[in-house]
């Protein structure tokens, strides 16, 4: 379980997060969203030992999180963002797939295990000689993806990345979200994705402004369109606009 | 009028664009559809002029393609990446007094008016920005420079939906003033003001139609987001609800009109 205790976060002496408090039990996905500048990204970089918690603490299964050295932390949580690119470090998908276990000096006979192991899972053969950064958007984020997979954290944040992906990548993703028995947490602007959490929070100003199981909203919100989730939502500007608009016009 | 003349693009051993024909003008919005690697950015960087294509040629119908271009703004994804300057005022108007844009001040004002910006951000760190108002400013460090045509690449990914409509409106504002053109895989945003679309799919040009007469199922099968009223106008016919509207079938209100005009509960008891 991760736990974070009266956590703060900075970006650039700002305070983004403040007193935060919550709880990520091992198995379970979680889906956050919340407007542009609420805080997402920066808890997702704190979690993930990214960037450094002042004051407060992040508890990862027993342990904080400053007693855990690199290579053991980034077996335990991983992280992928929204731009793949940003990530990259190589110049062939090969070898940027096992950089992250290079880079925590995994022996090479693991490495190369792995990164045969997740290639076949990923099904990138076709591409394994290939520069990333020449590579489709779709193709970057699965390579972006593959390289966190090989390390099997326990805990995988996922910062974004069905954000410009057509149809039938964001489709892949679906399916490897379904399929990962690590824990998730997905963080999204779209709203349809909210189907894949054990738990949806909504995240406003650096705080947890709802938290639902998702079984209870899509209960409420088959019922009534009114609930206070999607009201919530509707607050936040993160409901679905093209069909609120369609029930207006209709009423 | 920009004109792509069987313009073909290599990278290495890979063929990006194969002999695309198409033109865009500068009076439309033209959106360019098609999977992820399709080669819709490469199209938009030949375009632009920033990668000549390996055959085939650019042209403007009375000649001046390179003055065209000088004219030419380009939001690629994620600008702000490319932000340096200390503050947002110097962000927006620094390719502008690179190339001696006249009159920057008043230009400034009125795209800080015109994008809904609070003037108090421009002595702001651009990185102190929510990652929407970030977008927006790159956006303004671009029509400074009053371009004739303006590409742009996904801009809405990241944004959260109140952006997402802001950025919306502001490219609609511009329709008819700015030739516009948008790659995007979010349809919704723009389909209402969207004059021209194209399918790109492995490097070919699959169609360029206007919107009223584009082939959404082929759109669908390449493994594209389809506008949400097409989506649900489709389950709704499928379901054997007729719909009859002379509005555009593509939006939400031509959805809605069509709904008004017919009659579910008598079509379903029919069917």
């Amino acid at each position: 379980m991760i736990k974070t205790y009266s956590l703060t976060l900075k970006r650039d002496e700002n305070i983004v997060i403040q007193d935060f408090n919550f709880s990520w039990s091992r198995g379970e996905n979680i889906v956050l969203v919340g407007p542009n500048g609420a805080g997402k990204s920066t808890l997702a970089l704190g979690l993930s030992g990214i960037i450094p918690s002042a004051p407060g603490s992040i508890v990862i299964d027993s342990k904080d999180i400053k007693d855990y050295n690199l290579k053991s932390l980034r077996k335990k949580i991983g992280i992928v963002f929204q731009d793949p690119e940003t990530q990259f470090v190589t110049t062939d998908v090969w070898r940027e797939i096992g950089f992250g276990l290079s880079n925590i000096r995994e022996e090479s006979s693991r490495i190369k295990e792995r990164v045969d192991a997740v290639i076949e899972d990923f099904n990138l053969k076709d591409i394994l000689d290939r520069d990333p950064s020449s590579l489709s958007a779709g193709e970057k984020q699965m390579v972006a993806i593959a390289g966190i997979y090989a390390m099997q954290p326990e805990y995988l944040i996922f910062d974004e990345v069905t954000s410009y992906l057509d149809r039938k990548s964001r489709e892949r993703i679906y399916e490897l979200w379904e399929s990962t028995a690590s824990s998730l947490l997905i963080i999204t602007q779209n709203f349809q994705e909210i189907n894949f959490g054990d738990k949806v929070i909504l995240l406003e100003d650096g705080k947890i402004d709802f938290e639902a199981k998702t079984e209870d909203i899509e209960k409420s919100a088959h019922f009534s369109y009114d609930s206070d989730f999607f009201n919530l939502l509707r607050k936040n500007k993160q409901a679905i606009p093209q069909y609120d608009r369609i029930l207006e016009l209709l009423k | 009028m920009i004109i792509l003349k069987n313009v073909s693009f290599r990278y290495e051993e890979m063929q990006v664009v194969k002999n695309c024909s198409m033109s865009f003008s500068p009076d439309e919005v033209h959106l360019l559809v098609g999977p992820n690697g399709a080669g819709k950015t490469t199209l938009a960087m030949i375009l632009k002029g920033l990668i000549k294509p390996s055959h085939g040629r650019v042209l403007s119908p009375r000649g001046g393609i390179s003055g065209w271009r000088k004219k030419m703004g380009v939001l690629f994804q994620f600008p702000e990446d490319l932000f340096f300057n200390d503050t947002v005022y110097e962000e927006i108007v620094y390719g502008a007094k690179r190339f001696e844009v006249e009159d920057i001040d008043r230009k400034l004002n009125n795209i800080i008016d015109f994008l809904g910006l609070d003037p108090g951000i421009l002595n702001s760190s651009p990185f102190d920005l929510s990652y929407g108002e970030r977008r927006i400013v790159a956006f303004a460090s671009i029509l400074i420079w009053e371009p004739s045509y303006l590409i742009l690449d996904e801009p809405f990914s990241g944004l959260d939906w109140q952006f997402k409509d802001r950025l919306a409106e502001v490219i609609e504002g511009l329709r008819g003033k700015v030739g516009l053109v948008i790659i995007s895989q979010e349809l919704d945003n723009v389909i209402s003001f969207v004059d021209t679309v194209s399918l790109v799919v492995e490097g070919e040009l699959v169609f360029s139609s206007p919107i009223g007469e584009v082939n959404w199922d082929e759109v669908y099968n390449v493994g594209c987001d389809i506008p949400c009223a097409v989506r649900l106008g489709n389950k709704l016919r499928n379901n054997g609800i007729e719909l009859v509207s002379d509005a555009p079938p593509y939006t939400v209100e031509g959805l809605v009109e069509a709904l008004k005009g017919s009659d579910p509960s008598d079509q379903l008891t029919e069917s």
